[in-house]
């Protein structure tokens, strides 16, 4: 199965947006900071990391910076409630492959990880 | 659902409310605005004041909200804050060190579009409807504010209040965005929410 870490300090979030990517058959990871985000990538090396912005310590954006740094092809969708216009271009700048509004819905959710993943 | 995931639950709620919020503050100033992680609380309701911890006199924009949920938003900014969203929106306007009626017009207009913002997302992910009322601005000191405010919720012994504080980037300001309701309210939306995870 493809593996999908999901970055969320919000076990609500995490528990949301774990049930529906399961629904679409994919092994989730979970990871409640940016820290350990980074330390699940480098041992498990997930096809794609769907995570937040606003956490507390390394933050949604910093993580991504220091992600893309180990890794360039790392595959990162960014789904945050903040959804400002200079959001989204700082996260194209980076690198980010998709931003997500949250909420988000199931057949959002399933074309942006099967464009970028491939089935399950 | 576990006390601890219930708070995270409504935090979650403020988060993706406060999201909107910003989006909207962001649109109307041209500026970025920066969300900084909620504070939430269950506490007695006259212990509201203390908690919020919102420097001495400000601006407050409130909403009464009711429906599927009853419950109250709030904007604040402190008098020095206001004066700064006002001046970045409107260049050209000469503003005296109080704020005048034309100000406060537009301070409640303003937050009239903020705070519906911030409710439209808690009402889409609850999956309910929600009335907002008509947006009342006070001038007041905290203490002051939330002292005549729980004479609306005089007949809880517990609220459950969560504060998102914004920052509006270049100008320097800052807003807190603040939902209070009922125990009773809270749990509403908590069922709600149990459903989707």
């Amino acid at each position: 199965l493809k593996k999908i870490l999901i970055v969320d300090d919000s076990i609500f979030s995490r528990q949301f947006h774990k049930k529906l990517v399961s629904k679409l058959g994919y092994e989730v990871l979970e990871a409640a900071d940016g820290e350990a985000a980074i330390a699940i990538y480098q041992e498990e090396k997930p096809d794609l990391i769907i995570t937040d912005l606003l956490m507390p310590g390394l933050d949604g954006m910093e993580m991504i910076g220091k992600l893309l740094k180990l890794d360039s092809s790392a595959k990162i969708v960014i789904l945050s409630s903040d959804k400002q216009k200079f959001r989204k271009e700082e996260a194209k700048k980076l690198g980010v492959v998709e931003f997500l509004p949250k909420p988000t819905d199931e057949e959002r959710l399933a074309a942006v990880l099967s464009s970028h993943t491939g089935e399950p | 659902m576990e006390k601890e995931l219930k708070l995270d639950t409504l935090k979650e709620i403020a988060n993706i409310g406060a999201g909107e919020a910003a989006d909207i503050l962001s649109k109307i100033t041209g500026k970025k605005i920066k969300i900084e992680v909620p504070e939430l609380w269950s506490i007695k309701a006259a212990e509201i004041s203390s908690s919020a911890e919102l420097s001495s006199f400000g601006a407050f924009i409130s909403q009464q909200f009711q429906g599927s949920v009853n419950g109250m938003a709030l904007l604040y900014q402190s008098a020095e804050d206001s004066r700064k969203l006002l001046r970045s929106l409107f260049d050209d306007l000469i503003l005296e060190d109080s704020i005048d009626n034309a100000s406060t017009a537009s301070l409640r207009e303003i937050g009239n579009i903020i705070l519906s913002a911030y409710v439209s997302a808690i009402s889409n992910m609850t999956e309910g409807k929600i009335t907002l009322g008509i947006p009342e601005v006070v001038l007041e000191t905290s203490e002051v504010y939330f002292k005549n405010v729980l004479k609306d919720f005089n007949d809880m012994e517990i609220v459950v209040a969560i504060k998102n504080k914004i920052n509006i980037e270049e100008s320097d300001a800052s807003a807190y965005l603040l939902l209070l309701l009922s125990f009773q309210d809270f749990e509403l939306i908590i069922s709600q929410l149990e459903k989707k995870i």
